[in-house]
C-alpha cells in the first residue's frame, strides 16, 4: 500500500475517474438545452427571413456548391418561399447565412449571417441591418453586384465601408442561392 | 469546397499568424525573444512539438473521441496527451540526443503550457482539417512562429542600443514594436 | 487574511505585475462584453482549481502533483465551456477557442502550484477570488479602453462623442499590442513617479 508508484497510479487514476465523471454528469445535463438552442436559433433565423414560416420541407442540395441546406415553405400546399443556406468564403473564414426567396414573386424577402469570423468593427458589420437590409425586396431575375459607393441602381448593393471582401462574400452567396433558385424553381 | 494545402499553409504562415494575428504562443514570444540564439532554439522546439502533438490529438480525436460521442472531453484528453509527448520527447532526447538537448531542451517544459500548441490541435478540429491539412496547418503555424519570433528577436537585439524613454524600456516598447509587425501583417488578409 | 485578497488584485496582479495570461488579455479584450465574460469565466476555473487543490493537499503525491492539476484545471474549463455554450451562447461564439485554452493560462496552474497546494481551503479561496477580480479588471480596464477608442462604444452602447472618429486600429490585433504597450509604458511611469516621490523624501 505504501509504494510510492502504486500510490501515484492510484491517485492519477482515481483524480481522472472523478473528473470524467463530473464531466460526463455536466454533458449530460448541459447537451440538451445546447441542442435546444441551437434549433430554436435557427428555427428564428428561418422566420425572419422568410415571412409565414410553417412546415419547412427539405429540398436536395447541389453538390460541388456553397449551398448547404434548401427548404421549401408550403402554406396550404403552396409553396410561398424558399430558403437556402449557403456558406462563401469570407476574410476570415466561412460566413454562414441564410437567403429567404419569395415564390412566386422572385424577390429577397430578408438575409441574415448565422455565423461568421470577419474582423470585429470592419466586416463584422456583416450582421448589422445597415448592410442586410439593403437585399429585402430586390428581384431574383438580376445577379447582384457591390459597390463601393452609395448604390444607386436597383442590383447594386453598397459594401460595407473597409470590408469589400466581406461584402462580395455575401453578395456572391446570395448570388448562389438566386440562381439555383432561378434555375431550379423559380418558373414551376 | 475543398481548401487546397497550400491555401492553408500560406494562411497559416502569413494572415493568421499565430502570434500576430491570433494571439496564441505570446508567453513564449515575450519571454525569449531578447536574443536571437534563443528564439531559434524556441521555434524548433515548438515547430517540433507542434507537428507531433498534431498528429496525436488528430488521431486520438478521430480514432478515439468519435466513435464514442466524447467529443466534448477533447480539451482534457489533448492536454494531456501534449503534457504526456513533451515529457516523453525530453526523456528521449536527454538518453539519445544530449546535444539538441542542451540546445532546445530548456524550453520543452516551457511548451506545455505554450497555448500555440493547444491551440493548432483545437483549431485543426474546429476547421475540420484532414489528417494532411491538419499537418499542413502545424507545419505553417510552427513556420509563422518562427517568423515571428526570429524578426522580433532581431529588433529586440537592436532595441536594447537605442534611446528609448526610460517607463517605455523593455517590454512596453517590445510590445508597441509587435504591434507594428502585426499591421505589416494585415496587408496578407485577403490573400488567399 | 485580508491581505492575501487584496494582493491578487494590486500588489500582485497576475496580468500587470506577473505579466501571465498575456495571450486571453490580447485577445479577448476588442469589447467590454467579452473582456468580462473571459474574466468571469478565468475566475471560476481559478477558485475551482484552487479549491480542489487544496482540499487534496494531501492526496496528491508531489511526483504526479503536474498531471493530477492539469486534469483537474481541464476538467473545470470543460465544465466552463460547456455551461457557457448553454446558457450564454453568443458570448460561447464570440470567445471561441480561447475558453478551452483557459487550461493553459499559466496564472491557474501557477497558483495550483505555488499556493492552492500549501495554504487551507479558506486562504486558497480568497487567493483564487483575489487573482479572479485582478484579472478580470485589467481585462476590463483593456477591453473599455479599446472599445471606447475603438468602435466609440461601451458594452454595446454607442456613445456619442462630439467631433470622434473611432480609430478602428484598436480593435484589431494591432491595436490590442498597441493598448498593452502603452499600458505597461504607464504603470512603469507611474511607478517611476512613485518611487521618486519617496525617494525625495
Amino acid at each position: 500500500m505504501n509504494n510510492p508508484l502504486f500510490k501515484s497510479i492510484f491517485a492519477l487514476t482515481f483524480i481522472g475517474a472523478i473528473a470524467a465523471g463530473l464531466i460526463t454528469y455536466t454533458h449530460s445535463l448541459t447537451d440538451k438545452i445546447i441542442a435546444v438552442n441551437n434549433a430554436n436559433s435557427i428555427r428564428s433565423a428561418y422566420q425572419q427571413v422568410l415571412s409565414q414560416v410553417a412546415y419547412l420541407e427539405t429540398m436536395p442540395v447541389p453538390e460541388d456548391s456553397i449551398i448547404t441546406d434548401i427548404k421549401a415553405n408550403p402554406v396550404n400546399h403552396v409553396i410561398t418561399g424558399y430558403i437556402y443556406t449557403v456558406a462563401p468564403v469570407g476574410y476570415g473564414g466561412k460566413i454562414l447565412l441564410m437567403v429567404g426567396i419569395n415564390h412566386p414573386d422572385s424577390t429577397i424577402n430578408g438575409v441574415k449571417i448565422i455565423s461568421q469570423q470577419e474582423t470585429p468593427g470592419l466586416g463584422s458589420k456583416c450582421t448589422e441591418p445597415d448592410f442586410l437590409s439593403q437585399f429585402a425586396g430586390k428581384s431574383v431575375r438580376n445577379p447582384l453586384l457591390v459597390t463601393k459607393n452609395k448604390a444607386t441602381l436597383p442590383d447594386e448593393i453598397s459594401a460595407i465601408t473597409a470590408s469589400t471582401i466581406t461584402s462580395r462574400a455575401v453578395v456572391q452567396g446570395v448570388n448562389v442561392a438566386r440562381n439555383h433558385y432561378l434555375k431550379h424553381y423559380a418558373n414551376k | 469546397m475543398e481548401t487546397t494545402s497550400f491555401a492553408i499553409l500560406f494562411t497559416s504562415i502569413f494572415v493568421a499568424n499565430v502570434i500576430l494575428a491570433q494571439f496564441l504562443g505570446i508567453c513564449a514570444f515575450l519571454g525569449v525573444s531578447k536574443n536571437t540564439k534563443n528564439a531559434l532554439g524556441m521555434s524548433s522546439a515548438v515547430a517540433f512539438v507542434m507537428i507531433l502533438s498534431s498528429v496525436i490529438s488528430w488521431v486520438v480525436y478521430h480514432f478515439f473521441l468519435v466513435p464514442y460521442n466524447l467529443e466534448y472531453l477533447k480539451t482534457i484528453v489533448f492536454i494531456l496527451s501534449i503534457a504526456s509527448l513533451v515529457q516523453l520527447v525530453e526523456m528521449f532526447m536527454k538518453k539519445y540526443f544530449l546535444a539538441l538537448h542542451q540546445s532546445m531542451g530548456v524550453f520543452l517544459p516551457l511548451i506545455t503550457t505554450n497555448c500555440a500548441i493547444l491551440g493548432v490541435a483545437l483549431i485543426n478540429i474546429q476547421k475540420d482539417f484532414s489528417f494532411v491539412q491538419s499537418i499542413v496547418n502545424a507545419v505553417g503555424t510552427a513556420i509563422g512562429f518562427a517568423i515571428a519570433l526570429i524578426l522580433f528577436s532581431c529588433i529586440r537585439e537592436r532595441l536594447e542600443d537605442s534611446d528609448v524613454p526610460k517607463s517605455m524600456k523593455n517590454l512596453p516598447i517590445a510590445l508597441i514594436t509587435a504591434s507594428c509587425m502585426s499591421i505589416a501583417i494585415m496587408g496578407f488578409t485577403g490573400m488567399k | 487574511m485580508f491581505d492575501i485578497l487584496t494582493k491578487g488584485i494590486f500588489k500582485e496582479n497576475p496580468l500587470f505585475v506577473q505579466l501571465l495570461g498575456v495571450c486571453p488579455a490580447l485577445a479577448t479584450t476588442s469589447s467590454l462584453s467579452t473582456a468580462l465574460g473571459m474574466g468571469a469565466a478565468f475566475t471560476f476555473v481559478i477558485i475551482g482549481s484552487n479549491l480542489v487543490v487544496s482540499a487534496l493537499k494531501k492526496f496528491i503525491p508531489s511526483n504526479v502533483r503536474i498531471p493530477c492539476y492539469i486534469v483537474i484545471i481541464a476538467s473545470l474549463v470543460t465544465i466552463v465551456e460547456m455551461v457557457m455554450q448553454a446558457y450564454a451562447q453568443e458570448l460561447y461564439l464570440s470567445l471561441g477557442i480561447f475558453i478551452p485554452l483557459i487550461v493553459v493560462n499559466c496564472i491557474i496552474l501557477g497558483r495550483a502550484e505555488a499556493f492552492a497546494s500549501k495554504n487551507s481551503l479558506g486562504a486558497s479561496f480568497l487567493d483564487a477570488v483575489g487573482m479572479g477580480i485582478g484579472f478580470t479588471g485589467a481585462l476590463a480596464i483593456i477591453g473599455a479602453f479599446r472599445e471606447v477608442i475603438g468602435s466609440g462604444s461601451l458594452g454595446g452602447y454607442h456613445l456619442n462623442i462630439p467631433a470622434f472618429e473611432p480609430v478602428l486600429l484598436f480593435i484589431l490585433p494591432a491595436g490590442a499590442f498597441l493598448t498593452m504597450g502603452l499600458l505597461f509604458g504607464a504603470i512603469n511611469y507611474l511607478n517611476g513617479l512613485k518611487e521618486a516621490h519617496y525617494g525625495n523624501n
